[in-house]
């Protein structure tokens, strides 16, 4: 205690005194049966995730392949664009804007 | 997962061997760790909330969130700290849910037939029981578990005012009461 002034002994006395026998082995093994659940529980919940998860792929994928189609189409147009005159133009005016940008901000 | 000592070495060995070892998930480690605390837990949740059966389910609780939470330990010195906090958060979240018993499951008739040690146990239950939950989470911590004020403090999120005057009036209150029992310890 901090503060001795308050401390009663007597009182803690009382508290010391040997409280009943609280056997050891019964409530270790109850709690490791339930730590052992708990664990079978996670392992469960974590297989059904990865296995949701992979049905989903599946069902999704005639999307997922028609989507990276589109993607791939459009990403090669916008580097056909960029490898042309007014893409290298607008490249050079966003490179220029960012160098002024950054040179503002240090000043 | 399979541990790395055998059951008699685990018995031989220190406290932070056995805790670093529950740390990395081995369960002969962690039931090591739970027969060296288990009289402990047990004891403080039964003097808070005085029945055997809701000490032991509120103690079982305290060591599954301590076997859930193990991996956030960053020192095994730092233990014994760690699962204080977590006994009284246990207790302080089963008062929020209003539940805690003041029924003890002790038979009262073994007070008028005998006045020692058990009786005197007893008595002391049923002092405590008469307190408010917070008054008496205060007084254990003060007096069963020998914490000093700022240390309660830090536990229980408490002002530092408000833990002083529980323990005094808790310990005024529970001298009076044993002293009409008549009982001297």
């Amino acid at each position: 205690m901090s503060d001795p002034e308050q401390f009663d002994p007597l009182l803690a006395a009382h508290f010391n005194r040997e409280h009943q026998h609280l056997a050891a082995d019964a409530f270790v093994a109850s709690v490791m049966h339930r730590v052992r659940f708990q664990r079978r529980l996670a392992t469960r919940i974590h297989t059904a995730l990865r296995i949701a998860a992979l049905l989903a792929a599946v069902i999704a994928s005639p999307w997922l392949i028609a989507g990276a189609t589109r993607l791939n189409a459009a990403l090669a147009a916008s580097f056909t664009w960029i490898a042309g005159l007014p893409g290298a133009w607008m490249l050079g005016v966003l490179a220029a804007v960012l160098v002024l940008a950054a040179r503002a901000r240090s000043d | 997962m399979q541990s790395r000592l055998a059951v008699a070495e685990l018995k031989q060995a220190p406290d932070p061997l056995v805790i670093a070892l529950a740390c990395t998930g081995d369960d002969s480690a962690f039931a090591e760790v739970l027969r060296r605390r288990q009289g402990r837990v047990r004891k403080f949740m039964y003097h808070l909330c005085r029945n055997t059966a809701q000490g032991d389910d509120l103690a079982q609780q305290v060591f599954l969130t301590a076997w859930q939470s193990l991996r956030q330990l960053r020192s095994a010195v730092a233990f014994d700290g760690w699962l204080k906090r977590i006994m009284v958060t246990t207790w302080l979240a089963e008062v929020r849910r209003g539940k805690p018993s003041t029924t003890s499951d002790l038979d009262p008739a073994d007070i008028a037939v005998h006045h020692d040690a058990t009786s005197a146990r007893m008595d002391l239950d049923a002092a405590l029981s008469t307190l408010p939950p917070d008054m008496r989470l205060c007084v254990v911590l003060a007096y069963s578990d020998g914490l000093s004020h700022p240390e309660i403090v830090a536990l229980t999120d408490m002002p530092l005012g408000t833990v002083k005057s529980h323990i005094s009036r808790g310990a005024a209150r529970l001298r009076q009461i044993l002293a009409d029992y008549g009982d001297k310890p």
